[in-house]
């Protein structure tokens, strides 16, 4: 899943966390979710580095 | 040339002098333009004259008028090369434009001008056509030249704001005979191969003359054509070219361009990760309070003082639903049983044993009950059944 998914996902967990109609059991499962992906965006922000290509490089692909 | 001449024979004689002199091929004359006639043909009929007031009739024909990069007016200045040459039909001798520049100071100024008053008539500043940026690009495209600054500017800002964005880098000339072309093709190949969400095409700072690559035409229709957005990050803040009005957004500076199309920052977006992670806390620490609150109130209730007593109120309400499905149940079973009882009853005095027990007999032949004396002959044995057994008799006589 790349970066932005994760933070699409992770937005709708909110979203339905906070909507109440979740059952106790579904909102401790969701939560649980919502902070392990929080957990890997952070890590990719955390650790990210600059990659630089030429046009030439990208074009073959 | 003793003889008398016709005057097309003059005028064809002159003519020939005059353009079999090297000197007269490919003059470039400078003046100020008059009589300007714009011919519906395409073909452009003018004077150029001088401070002193001399004039020179001028023609450019459809073939080279269609790639002047201005629109010629009265009171120009410009500088044509043409060759001279004579028209027949009068004898007044001309200049054949080939080509023709603004001359002079604000030359470039007026040519750039013009270009963009067309550009804009056509519609390819219109705001309609402006696509927004992308909130995160995966990879930004960069079209500048690699030694200048502005590379360098790019670089470090989306290094610090934006390193999760790949840079796709097209090195390019910015200024020069080449510059303009270099930069349309890099755009094109962009475009083409969809490298890139957003492209920034820019260079630091120059004069007029420096930053004209950005000016050119097909450029403008290159940028327009992409589909991807374009940031136009040329010079300073006070530099205006084409490409800046064409492109989607234009950027101030280089530097300027790369904050642009990195609107959210990998600081903001850890900062973003953090709320989230606080967001999601609050609510399911906020929803376990209150099931806890709803168990409180519950269990404090006074009709359900305690859990046990919600257990023991469960227990009695249990054991008076089994109650009340035994008793069913032993209802369903002893009609049943009363019913069949009956049915036994009914289906005894019917059985054949009971009528035999009276006295009665059933005969059989071979296995088979007989109700006629025709169905057995003298000498047939036959099987008599009694109540308690059977008889094996012979025949011996019919009545």
């Amino acid at each position: 899943m790349s970066y932005e998914e994760k933070m699409d996902l992770l937005e709708s967990i909110v979203k339905k966390l906070e909507s109440g109609k979740l059952s106790l059991e579904e909102s401790i499962e969701m939560f649980e979710r919502g902070t392990s992906l929080a957990k890997e965006c952070y890590e990719t922000l955390k650790n990210a580095e600059q990659k630089i290509t030429l046009i030439s490089e990208s074009e073959e692909n | 040339m003793s003889s008398i001449l016709s005057v097309s024979q003059l005028n064809r004689y002159v003519k020939s002098v005059i353009e079999s002199d090297d000197k007269l091929n490919g003059v470039y004359l400078r003046g100020e333009i008059s009589n300007l006639t714009l011919h519906g043909s395409g073909h452009i009929y003018f004077s150029l004259k001088d401070d002193e007031q001399c004039t020179i009739k001028a023609v450019m024909f459809a073939g080279k008028a269609r790639y002047l990069k201005f629109r010629p007016t009265g009171g120009m200045k410009v500088v044509v090369r043409g060759n001279v040459t004579i028209y027949e039909k009068t004898g007044s001798y001309q200049i054949i434009a080939e080509e023709m520049l603004p001359d002079g100071e604000g030359a470039l100024n007026l040519a750039y001008e013009q270009l963009k008053a067309e550009l804009q008539k056509e519609g390819l500043f219109d705001n309609e056509h402006k696509k927004s940026l992308p909130t995160f690009p995966k990879k930004i495209g960069v079209i500048t030249s690699p030694t200048g600054a502005a590379v360098q500017d790019i670089f470090r800002i989306l290094k610090r704001r934006y390193p999760i964005g790949e840079i796709v880098f097209c090195p390019v000339l910015v200024q020069g005979e080449n510059a303009a072309d270099d930069l349309t093709n890099a755009v094109k190949r962009f475009n083409k191969s969809k490298c890139a969400n957003v492209i920034i095409i820019g260079r630091g700072g120059g004069s007029i003359e420096d930053l004209w690559a950005f000016n050119d035409e097909n450029l403008a229709r290159a940028i327009y054509e992409c589909d991807i957005p374009v940031v136009s990050a040329v010079g300073h803040e006070t530099d205006f070219t084409i490409c800046d009005f064409v492109a989607d957004v234009r950027a101030s500076t280089p530097s300027a361009g790369a904050e642009l199309v990195s609107p959210v920052t990998v600081d903001n977006m850890l900062m973003q990760t953090e709320n989230i992670i606080n967001k999601m806390s609050m609510t399911i620490e906020s929803r376990l309070q209150n099931e806890f609150q709803r168990y409180e109130r519950v269990s404090n209730s006074r009709v359900l003082s305690s859990f046990e007593d919600i257990i023991n109120f469960r227990k009695i309400k249990l054991d008076l639903l089994t109650a009340g499905l035994k008793i069913a149940y032993t209802e369903k079973v002893s009609v049943e049983r009363a019913k069949f009882a009956e049915l036994t009853v009914k289906l005894d005095t019917l059985s054949p044993l009971k009528i035999l027990s009276r006295g009665y007999a059933v005969a059989k032949k071979d296995g088979e009950i007989i109700s006629s004396k025709e169905q057995a002959d003298i000498n047939d044995n036959i099987e008599i059944v009694l109540s308690d057994g059977s008889l094996e008799c012979k025949v011996t006589g019919r009545k």
